[in-house]
């Protein structure tokens, strides 16, 4: 196996968000590369007291995401890693980020009322 | 499944074996004894005429014996039906293993069917090797008491003991069923096996077929050979009984003497006024007949036979009532 | 497809005692139920029901689609294990496979000696000096490897420590990997629960409080806190299931299928216990009605 998954039980994420979030910051770190081999749903649950239909789910997120494809009898396999357009992308988007904080913080929010404002704001957008 | 029973009593049926085992060899070497210490009786008795008395002393030596090894034959079907039958199913319910017994691929039926039976048929081959064990060994009694046909000796002896087993298994493994605790389950199945051995020579087993009636002339000669002469009552309630000898029959009831005019002979107290000597002369000359109701000796074996197949029969129906209530236990 | 558990007004009655109490559920093939309930609130009654071991007082039930225990076809299907585990005491482990070899046609026996041997079990060992920990692998190692296509277990982890609890539930996922199977499980830990169930049901005061998908009843319940305001000024589509009140503040616990866009109240997600503890307490408060909360398909 290349990578072993664990479930955190007082993350506040859902278990399959939990493995995709797992597989995404292996493929960032390198971990995980085109080629590679995710663990079958079998092995995953043989190690870590898990749902089967939790991996399903968690695989086929990833395939939706287009970062892992199955290949019919074979098992699933990491088809492209994070792009390095995306990457190239946080740079300035941190720096904004800092710059809406300053702002948010000048206007004198506090730091609950900045993450609710946060949160709200991404829920009903994401949607 | 029988497999399964095997392996669940296995301890038990061995220790049984092994006991019946250590009776074997005890009646064996003592059966021998016996027929050693008859034959020599019988010896001696004939070189000099009548063997009567000689043999009923015979008989008296080995009373108390006999008694012992009757009542354990009748006593082991019912412990029989008791330690192997009622707890065959409350254990399982006690411990909680019947969960994982109902949750095999048998379905609770057959389960029960296969675990009756096989311990049903344990307990009757046992039953019937003591049986035939202690047939052999009591030969030379019954021979001398010729009373194999009373109550005391024919629950003891032949095939009724097989019966007895089947029955006292059966009972044993419905009052489990029923009542779901062993203990009183036990109780229970010893309870009611004691009842029916109570009832049945008194109730039932006179009248399995109408019994046969006699009336014999109380002569000098009857009353010579008579086993016992009985004199109850006094005045005008004074009543003669006499003992006639029904070798190997069972006597049911006997019938006051009676005089030629059919009336309740009441002179015996006068005669035995006149002295033990003058007895049999005075009672002799009154020109009594006696009836007695009776099953004859012949009929032994056809009782023995139908006894047993009536206890086969009520352990088939308490067996159906088992499977019935198995059902719908919870 | 059938569904794996079927109940419609399934109710049963020990003398005056309700165990249960109208009891409706559909469970989908496949699924990892996980049932949770107080003490005496009727998941035993209601699963040993579901493998046959107790008759309904009215009602029905049917499991794989047909009546629990029918015949030994029905039986060989579903695997149970106990509250407590039974096991016969003067048997060995190897006996026990032995046991389950015999009795059942659809016996693998290759899979049984192997779960044996990675646990560790001694195959000679009389089963009544295992440890509570090996008792259960034991009992669940029987009930897998007839190969059903339902495991009912109750409280099957009640008694382990925390090791042995992770191992038995690792086993149990691994079977129904391998084998596509579905399972029933009673449960008090909730933390287990959220790992390996993905159906939920709630039973309390004998009754069905709640019944659905895991993922469905997370998205659909949220904890909505705010100044203090009467439920009916709540936006419309939202089913208020628990309100609480001080002089300035509200909570409401609520179902809805919509999301919530309200910016004078803040909405939070609950958790897996939250939202079983919501269910329990609603049917302590109220226990003369039930309300049956069932997520559509």
């Amino acid at each position: 196996m290349v990578i072993e998954f664990h479930l955190s039980a007082r993350s506040g994420v859902a278990p399959y968000m939990q493995l995709v979030q797992q597989v995404r910051q292996a493929l960032r770190l390198g971990v995980l590369a085109e080629g590679d081999q995710l663990p079958t749903v079998k092995d995953v649950v043989a190690k870590v007291a898990i749902n089967p239909n939790t991996v399903l789910k968690a695989y086929r997120e990833l395939e939706h995401e287009g970062l892992v494809a199955p290949r019919p009898g074979k098992g699933t396999f990491v088809t492209r890693t994070l792009s390095d357009a995306s990457l190239a992308a946080h740079e300035p988007l941190r720096e904004d980020l800092r710059e809406w904080l300053a702002k948010a913080r000048r206007a004198g929010l506090d730091e609950e009322s900045i993450e609710a404002l946060f949160t709200t704001t991404f829920r009903t957008t994401s949607k | 499944m029988i497999w399964l029973t095997w392996r669940q009593h296995r301890s038990q049926i061995v220790v049984a074996f092994a006991a019946l085992g250590a009776v074997a060899i005890t009646l064996a070497i003592t059966g021998v004894q016996l027929r050693h210490s008859y034959d020599d009786t019988l010896a001696g008795c004939r070189a000099h005429g009548g063997c009567g008395t000689a043999l009923a002393a015979f008989g008296s030596q080995y009373g108390l014996l006999e008694t012992y090894v009757s009542a354990v034959l009748i006593a082991v079907p019912g412990l029989i039906g008791a330690f192997w039958g009622a707890p065959l199913v409350t254990r399982e319910l006690e411990t909680g293993t019947y969960q994982l017994a109902w949750s095999q691929s048998v379905p609770r039926t057959r389960w029960l069917v296969v675990k009756l039976g096989s311990v049903a048929a344990a307990g009757m081959a046992a039953s019937g090797l003591l049986s035939l064990l202690v047939t052999w060994w009591a030969g030379p009694l019954d021979h001398a008491h010729a009373d194999r046909f009373t109550p005391e000796a024919f629950a003891a002896r032949g095939v009724v003991p097989i019966g007895y087993a089947a029955f006292a298994v059966a009972l044993g493994v419905v009052s489990g069923v029923l009542i779901r605790r062993t203990v009183p389950a036990m109780a229970v199945t010893l309870a009611v096996f004691a009842a029916v051995q109570i009832v049945m020579p008194l109730a039932v087993r006179p009248v399995l077929m109408p019994p046969a009636r006699s009336t014999v002339a109380l002569d000098a000669g009857t009353l010579a050979a008579a086993s016992s002469i009985e004199v109850r009552g006094s005045g005008s309630d004074s009543r003669l009984y006499v003992g006639l000898s029904h070798p190997d029959s069972w006597v049911l009831s006997k019938d006051p003497a009676v005089d030629p005019a059919g009336r309740a002979y009441q002179g015996a107290e006068s005669c035995l006024a006149a002295g033990q000597a003058q007895f049999t002369a005075c009672v002799a000359e009154a020109g009594l007949q006696q009836a007695e109701t009776y099953q004859p000796a012949d009929r032994y074996w056809r009782f023995q036979w139908f006894e047993a197949a009536i206890f086969l029969a009520l352990a088939g129906g308490l067996a159906g009532l088992g499977l019935w209530a198995v059902r719908r236990l919870e | 497809m059938t569904a794996m558990l079927e109940a419609s007004g399934l109710s049963k009655l020990y003398g005056r005692h309700e165990a249960l109490s109208d009891c409706t559920l559909s469970v989908p093939a496949g699924r990892v139920v996980g049932l949770v309930g107080a003490n005496g609130a009727g998941k035993t009654t209601l699963l040993k029901m579901a493998c046959g071991l107790v008759a309904p007082t009215s009602g029905t039930i049917k499991v794989l689609g047909e009546s629990p225990a029918a015949d030994a076809a029905q039986l060989a299907k579903v695997g149970y294990v106990a509250q407590d585990t039974p096991v016969y005491a003067r048997l060995s482990v190897a006996d026990h496979l032995r046991l389950g070899a015999r009795l059942n046609p659809s016996w693998d026996h290759g899979l049984a000696e192997r779960r044996i041997r990675q646990l560790g079990l001694n195959p000679a060992q009389r089963a009544g000096t295992l440890s509570g920990g090996q008792r259960a692998q034991l009992a669940l190692a029987l009930a897998v490897a007839k190969l059903p296509e339902l495991l009912i277990l109750d409280e099957p982890v009640a008694s382990l420590d925390p090791l042995a609890r992770r191992t038995f539930l690792r086993n149990l996922m691994e079977y129904v990997a391998e084998h596509s199977a579905g399972v029933v499980l009673s449960s008090h830990l909730v933390a287990d629960l959220e790992r390996v169930c993905d159906y939920l049901v709630v039973l309390a005061g004998s009754r069905v409080r709640l019944a659905g998908e895991v993922d469905e009843l997370l998205a659909t319940h949220v904890r909505i806190t705010g100044p203090r305001r009467d439920p009916g000024t709540l936006p419309t589509g939202v089913e208020v299931i628990q309100a609480d009140h001080t002089d300035r503040q509200s909570t409401f616990i609520v179902r809805t299928d919509t999301p919530i866009d309200d910016s004078n109240c803040s909405v939070g997600e609950l958790s897996l216990e939250d939202l079983v503890l919501t269910y329990m307490a609603q049917a302590a408060t109220e226990p003369g009605h039930g309300i049956l909360s069932e997520a559509a398909r």
